[in-house]
């Protein structure tokens, strides 16, 4: 009540105030305050590299890039250190989702040549199937002119898979070794991509089949998911120097220095027994959008 | 008061600021009202619709402005009745010669028609030509008065060195005054009883639309060089067997994009015209073509394009002489010979449309004849100050000659 009085008060006594005196003093005040931006953690699958301004339909062209320097493209803010620079490469959009038929002879694709890709470490092959054309990942041993079969067929003795062919889990016998794996059925296979690794399938129990992963865990997928047999690409790669301080800043990485931590053991020695076998757990339901109440405080 | 820990105890500062952030956000929980509202058939909209209602933008029609073009990133496009393939000059068929053959239902014969054989064989040139030639080379590559900026160069190895622009003579240009200088000496040694019998034009647009098994094909391509007679090439009488190259997997439209438009025939000559007929395509490469992938052009897809720049030439002269609506085989063959260069390779074919029908399922096939491509020099450029011309090849011209003389 006392406040509405002196506003009434105000108003009725004061002149208007003028508009540039109260535009510099909401600027003024505005610079005083701090200004809360939201800025996202680093890691969980984000990478703070690049965007890749993908086109609304699939594309072989290759695909322009902006450099984001380890910065949030939302907030612009710094999230990731040690970015920066670096050649602006050209990024090649590769499908990942393999689909074949459900039943029947599996579908065979054609791949007309294999690329190098300067936005990631495997090789990517260019594979021409109907008169669609979509880059895959290229195997240790794939080469134009390779036929590659696709199928969702899971027959009940395992198929005997080719290079760079694409099954489920559940088609490939025990001991294969495979590549571009999906987490879940109807995701996209987003696991095992970098240059040289391999997955392998150690056993199968109900419908579940176990694969170790490049990092040596095991987890039991669904036998449904979608598999690509053989090793990547660049097996050569992690034995490939940089060389020189100049090759890393082409390769977009800034001077770092204080990461080598000998006894909290980060980026250090540590050995420890690998967990138990996981089980791949479904996928998490979408997450609610939040509401923002605007009460300003 | 002094800010210590005392103080920081009981103070509570930006909490409630600090507090209301995290709080400020808040996820509705699910009650299924909503679900219950809609099954009784309630409108549910979200508060926003009405506390900050989007504001509809009226379009105004102004007189003057272009129609708004058709998105070429159609989602509709497989639908799409109207969309065909569209192949241009800029398109390149991935499969090279193989796709082409199959695409046109076209036979490869690894040689010229019979005619053109013997007249390459049996040709009398005088002793001055070949210098004749060297000079007209040399002057297109070398010593023309154009000085642009030529394109970047790249190292592959070393992608961060910035390299000094060239300056030099366009590409363009280089293909141009070689073509013309080329046609200017076979003219002379023709004669005007035979010249007057052919007319030279520049930059002729063809444009043809054709079916096949249930894909629609518009091309549109254009001649840089034209070369027209006053009478159309005999068609070569021989029958020639031979199958289709197989694609599987690939269909023969693979890499020739899907584009909304209504492809027309169009044919640059009236009928009534006296050198309406079509002899001789030229058609420069242009070395900054690239596959859509990025990946250079091969030998076999440089290949591919003489070959669908005579088929499109003779297609078009098919609609043009029997109605945009024909189809099927035709009572009299149409020849077009094709030539392609880059300015130092060159490739010769004679295309033989025999039939309109490219379906697959036609036992009548077009003819291709073509020889494998030459090099008209290995080197050719300025050394300590004077022009030089390495490896010189006569036959590119023995065989120019031969075509433009052939009836």
């Amino acid at each position: 009540m006392l406040s509405l009085t002196r506003l009434l008060n105000s108003a009725l006594t004061l002149q208007p105030p003028q508009r540039a005196v109260t535009a510099a003093l909401a600027l003024q005040q505005m610079r005083t305050k701090t200004k809360v931006v939201e800025k996202p953690q680093p890691g969980a699958g984000q990478q703070f590299r690049r965007i890749v301004h993908f086109p609304e339909e699939y594309t072989v062209a290759p695909l322009k890039i902006t450099h984001l320097a380890g910065r949030d493209p939302v907030s612009g803010r710094m999230v990731a250190k040690g970015i920066g620079g670096g050649i602006k490469q050209q990024y090649r959009w590769v499908k990942w989702v393999r689909d074949g038929p459900g039943e029947g002879a599996p579908q065979e694709e054609l791949v007309v040549e294999i690329l190098h890709d300067g936005c990631r470490t495997a090789k990517v092959a260019l594979v021409a199937v109907g008169d669609e054309l979509k880059y895959i990942l290229a195997t240790e041993n794939m080469k134009a002119g390779d036929v590659l079969k696709t199928s969702r067929v899971i027959p009940r003795i395992p198929v005997r898979p080719n290079e760079g062919d694409a099954y489920p889990l559940g088609a490939l016998p025990v001991g294969t070794r495979i590549h571009c794996l999906e987490k879940n059925p109807g995701q996209q296979c987003h696991l095992i991509h970098a240059a040289g690794t391999f997955g392998t399938i150690l056993r199968k129990f109900d419908d579940k089949v176990v694969v170790q992963l490049p990092s040596k865990r095991e987890f039991a997928f669904d036998r449904i998911c979608m598999a690509t047999v053989g090793r990547l690409s660049n097996p050569e790669h992690n034995k490939e120097h940089v060389g020189s301080a100049q090759r890393m800043r082409e390769m977009g990485n800034r001077p770092r220095s204080g990461l080598w931590k000998r006894k909290e053991g980060k980026h250090g020695r540590k050995i420890r027994r690998l967990p138990p076998m996981t089980t791949i757990a479904p996928p998490p339901s979408p997450k609610q959008e939040a509401i923002q109440l605007t009460l300003d405080l | 008061m002094r800010l210590t820990n005392q103080l920081c105890a009981q103070h509570i500062g930006w909490h409630f600021k600090k507090h209301w952030l995290i709080q400020g956000k808040r996820v509705p929980r699910e009650t299924g009202a909503a679900a219950e509202l809609l099954r009784l058939s309630a409108q549910v909209r979200t508060p926003n619709d009405i506390l900050a209602p989007k504001k509809e933008r009226l379009m105004l029609d102004f007189i003057g402005t272009s129609p708004r073009a058709i998105s070429e990133n159609n989602a509709n496009l497989k639908s799409d009745s109207t969309a065909c393939h569209y192949y241009n000059d800029n398109s390149l068929l991935i499969g090279g010669l193989p796709q082409a053959q199959v695409l046109t239902n076209t036979i490869e014969v690894k040689t010229f028609p019979p005619k053109i054989e013997e007249a390459v064989a049996n040709q009398k040139l005088p002793n001055g030509i070949d210098r004749n030639i060297r000079n007209a080379i040399l002057s297109a590559h070398v010593l023309d008065a154009e000085q642009v900026k030529l394109p970047k160069i790249k190292l592959i190895e070393r992608p961060a060195f910035n390299l000094p622009r060239n300056y030099g003579i366009s590409h363009e240009r280089i293909n141009r005054l070689l073509v013309n200088k080329i046609l200017h000496e076979i003219e002379k040694l023709a004669g005007r009883s035979l010249a007057v019998r052919r007319k030279l034009f520049d930059n002729a647009a063809f444009k043809a639309s054709l079916n096949k098994d249930s894909d629609k094909i518009g091309f549109a391509i254009n001649a840089n060089k034209l070369v027209c007679s006053n009478r159309a090439i005999e068609g070569v009488k021989l029958k020639f067997n031979g199958n289709l190259p197989d694609l599987y997997p690939m269909k023969c439209t693979i890499s020739i994009p899907k584009k909304p438009i209504v492809q027309n025939d169009f044919y640059p000559f009236r009928t009534d015209a006296t050198c309406s007929h079509p002899h001789t395509v030229f058609s420069v490469f242009d070395t900054n073509l690239v596959n859509t992938h990025g990946s250079e052009v091969t030998t076999s897809q440089f290949q591919a394009r003489t070959l669908l720049k005579g088929f499109v030439v003779a297609v078009a002269r098919a609609k043009h002489l029997y109605g945009a609506s024909s189809e099927g085989d035709l009572a009299k063959p149409i020849v077009v010979q094709s030539v392609q260069t880059d300015g130092r390779t060159f490739h010769f074919g004679v295309f033989q449309l025999n039939t309109l029908d490219i379906s697959s399922k036609n036992s009548l096939k077009n003819y291709w004849f073509h020889r494998e491509s030459y090099e008209l020099f290995s080197k050719c450029g300025y050394e300590a100050g004077r022009a030089y011309l390495d490896n010189y090849n006569s036959d590119i011209f023995r065989i120019l000659n031969a075509l433009y003389c052939s009836s």
